[in-house]
């Protein structure tokens, strides 16, 4: 069935089909939980509940929620979490189907990390929906990964929606691997003075597949900072759609924006759109974004060739180059290691 | 002391003069379409097209996006005005009040320090074109468009409607079909002209629409440099502006088009813009955006040779009450072509600037070079300041970068310069002037001139 998903919150014009994406895709509906393991050394400073949604809602990806249940877990008033909290799912030939509404509540001055993490063990279609909500009260941090490392025929869904206020900050790192279909929306309210956000974007497009992201910071008070960056390769037929937006609303004087994206375009197969968007109704801001793009740099492959790498090691170095200053900011070092070997096997 | 910002409306574009005319068109129709061919006696094949066009218009929407068109009734719109006098070669001939106002506006004075050839248009009609000797004998065409249909009928053929088509938009099918006016030049291979031309457009009537077509031809190796002014008194009903301007900058050839628009601040400024470029030509816009209600005006220019080239400078200036949805396109369709733009907008009172890009690099346009840069300005938090870049890249051999910047005066810059003696509004006057004046730079200097007064008469009352 076709969709039309991930409208940009501001329309322009349509020569360029990037307001919105039609895509066509077999989304199952689900009748029961699905079993994700959780995985966590400090369970005291959580409470961990399910729940029955009541009114069935529409994410910002623009899907109806299939099912209606949710995964709730609070981080307790005060608490600090030592050690990442893993959520993890293994998809496998029986279990190829996944909608998953996680729903996380940071409490005041908590800080807490979790890895949001989907593996395949099969290599039928993988149909994947993530459905993650965040409140972070005042004073508390919360870092989320999320890494999705399906195969390269699966639809992946993901759509995020956080509340962020007084002083608190909330971190995703979004490590979007492979898959054929890959939609994603990010969506941040900066609802109180000093509230942050940071979203950190790695995507390797190859094999046909076709990537729509979607991010929209709000800033609404004073001294809010948004920081949404994002690296990609794209190869191999890959059509990529980046849109993000930063909203500067009126009384959000003194805050800071700032939206990048940098795509390497590994062949001339590839097709790269971008729609960077900076709106502001408020006149003591500071807002840039950037996006630029282009080819392995010639200079740097030469040199690197010249000091008795391979075309193909060159090219891998020079893409870490890149991709390094968003995977120094993953906190969890074994997280880290694991992505980075994750990538090395796709390009 | 202050001047109030109310004084803007007592300046030398708001010259209101009474509206004497021959015949008159409102809103569209079949028969407004065929009384304006019938008093041009155009030929069978112009009607067609604009006959084509009033159909399309009746089919096509208003776009889904950008600033809200629904006010304008066209059929309250009078579409067509015809003014007592003809085009004439010698200002002595234009009739006196309408010699006024371009003399208040400083057209023949400019012609003879500076231009080699000027037209001027009068609500729908040209009244005076003009063009030096010394630049004619070189076989430069330079005539109002009407004449053009009439004395360069192939070379019209050959490309008007070639560049910009009829079904492009809702607006420009309302163009082809009530167009009347604009300027026809062509200048002919290896003619390099170094002195500029220009046209004026002045819409003076209250309640009215202008849809001047301009069709540019530099042949291969020619070179034309082309000011466009616009200005319009202001009234309280609405008026419309539909232009379109086509060009075509054939193989070495080189064409920079200026425009500083002053519309007045009831009009809808819906104007398009294109631009095809061969081999090693170069298209330079630079563009001033300072009047008009509602603007939606975003330039084309297609790359079609190899090492063709497309520089872009503007800025736009809104204040209260005003829209500007601005910026533009290009298409990179041919090896190493390469596009720079700079862009600048200042937003104050309640005013809106939108500033979009849509940059497509094709398939074939290997080692292509783009740079877009976009600089935003804020002088209060009632106004709105918005940048809408859309790009697609369709191959790896690209070097591409878009920065935009949006953000206030610097607190530091003016604590300096009140610290040097300046009032803190003389102070946030100059650095605005600062802003804008890598772009006013680009402009011929007379034009230069007037793109200042321009920015100080939308300083003054509020930080001037």
């Amino acid at each position: 069935m076709k969709y039309i998903l991930n409208e940009t919150p501001v329309k322009t014009t349509n020569g360029f089909m990037i307001n919105n994406i039609s895509v066509d895709l077999d989304i199952p509906t689900f009748y029961k939980l699905n079993i994700i393991n959780i995985n966590c050394n400090e369970m005291d400073k959580l409470d961990i509940s399910i729940d029955k949604v009541n009114k069935i809602e529409t994410s910002r990806i623009g899907l109806e929620d299939t099912l209606d249940y949710r995964l709730n877990i609070k981080v307790k008033k005060y608490e600090e979490l030592n050690d990442p909290c893993i959520i993890e799912y293994h998809f496998t030939n029986e279990a190829n189907k996944l909608f998953n509404n996680i729903n996380i509540v940071s409490e005041e001055s908590s800080k807490a990390k979790f890895i949001i993490k989907y593996v395949s063990e099969t290599e039928n279609r993988i149909f994947n929906y993530l459905k993650q909500t965040n409140v972070v009260n005042k004073n508390a941090l919360l870092d989320i990964s999320i890494i999705s490392n399906i195969n390269e025929e699966s639809d992946n869904l993901v759509a995020i929606e956080n509340i962020v206020e007084e002083s608190a900050f909330i971190n995703h790192n979004f490590y979007d691997l492979k898959g054929k279909t890959r939609i994603s929306n990010y969506y941040t309210e900066l609802k109180d003075i000093s509230s942050e956000n940071s979203l950190n974007n790695i995507y390797i497009g190859k094999s046909n597949s076709i990537i729509d992201m979607n991010y929209l910071t709000n800033l609404n008070k004073p001294k809010n900072t948004t920081n949404m960056i994002t690296y990609g390769i794209l190869k191999d037929n890959a059509i990529k759609n980046y849109k993000s937006t930063i909203d500067f609303k009126s009384g959000c004087a003194k805050s800071n924006g700032k939206e990048f994206e940098n795509v390497l375009l590994l062949d001339d197969t590839v097709v790269s759109k971008s729609l960077p968007m900076l709106l502001c109704t408020e006149e003591d801001v500071s807002g840039s974004h950037s996006v630029s793009s282009g080819k392995v740099d010639n200079n740097q492959l030469f040199y690197l060739m010249s000091r008795g790498l391979s075309k193909k090691e060159a090219t891998k170095l020079i893409i870490f180059s890149k991709f390094n200053s968003l995977l120094n900011k993953e906190t969890n070092e074994e997280l880290r290691n694991e992505i980075i070997d994750l990538i090395e096997k796709e390009i | 002391m202050k001047t109030r910002i109310d004084n803007v409306n007592e300046n030398i574009y708001n010259i209101k003069t009474e509206t004497r005319y021959l015949k008159k068109g409102i809103g569209i129709s079949e028969d407004v379409v065929k009384l304006i061919s019938k008093e041009k006696e155009e030929p069978g094949w112009v009607l067609d097209i604009r006959l084509k066009a009033l159909k399309l218009f009746n089919e096509l929407n208003n776009p889904d996006w950008g600033p809200e068109l629904t006010e304008l009734d066209i059929n309250k719109i009078a579409t067509y005005i015809k003014p007592e006098t003809k085009k004439q070669m010698s200002w002595d001939d234009v009739p006196e009040d309408i010699k006024n106002v371009f003399d208040k506006l400083g057209i023949p004075e400019a012609e003879k320090e500076s231009l080699a050839g000027v037209g001027a248009q009068y609500d729908s009609e040209a009244v005076y074109h003009n063009l030096s000797e010394k630049v004619e004998k070189l076989g430069v065409i330079y005539t109002d468009f009407d004449t053009a249909i009439k004395e360069y009928p192939e070379l019209v053929k050959k490309y008007f409607t070639k560049a910009v088509t009829l079904n492009d938009h809702k607006y420009i099918a309302l163009h082809y079909a009530l167009f009347s006016g604009g300027s026809f030049i062509y200048v002919p291979k290896n003619v390099k002209l170094d002195i500029p031309l220009q046209s004026y457009f002045r819409l003076n009537a209250p309640g009215a629409g202008q849809f001047e077509h301009t069709l540019i031809v530099v042949d291969e190796g020619a070179e034309l440099q082309f000011i466009e002014g616009c200005s319009a008194p202001g009234y309280n009903e609405l008026n419309i502006h539909a232009g379109c301007v086509e060009l075509f900058v054939e193989e070495n050839a080189y064409l920079r088009f200026s425009t500083i628009e002053n519309w007045s601040k009831n009009m809808l400024n819906l104007n398009t813009k294109k631009c095809f470029v061969k081999k090693n030509g170069k298209i330079e816009w630079i563009m001033g955006s300072f009047g008009s209600k509602v603007s939606m005006l975003y330039p084309l220019s297609v790359l079609n040779g190899e090492n063709a080239k497309c520089e872009f400078t503007a800025i736009s200036f809104a204040g209260k009450g005003q829209n500007l949805d601005t910026g533009l396109k290009v298409i990179h369709n041919a090896k190493n072509t390469s596009t720079v733009v700079n862009s600048k907008s200042i937003s104050k009172d309640g005013g809106i600037c939108t500033f979009r890009s849509n940059a497509w690099v094709k398939k074939n346009a290997k080692n292509s070079k783009l740079v877009l840069n976009c600089e935003s300005l804020m002088l209060d938090s009632e106004s709105r300041s918005d940048t809408i870049p859309v790009n697609r890249l369709e191959t790896d051999e690209v070097t591409f970068s878009h920065e935009a910047t949006i953000g206030k005066i610097s607190d530091k810059a003016i604590f300096y310069l009140m610290s040097r003696g300046l009032s803190e509004d003389e102070a946030k006057a100059l650095i605005v002037r600062g802003f804008a004046e890598p772009i006013s730079k680009s402009f011929p200097v007379e034009y230069a001139v007037e793109m200042n007064r321009l920015i100080n008469l939308e300083l003054e009352g509020t930080i001037g």
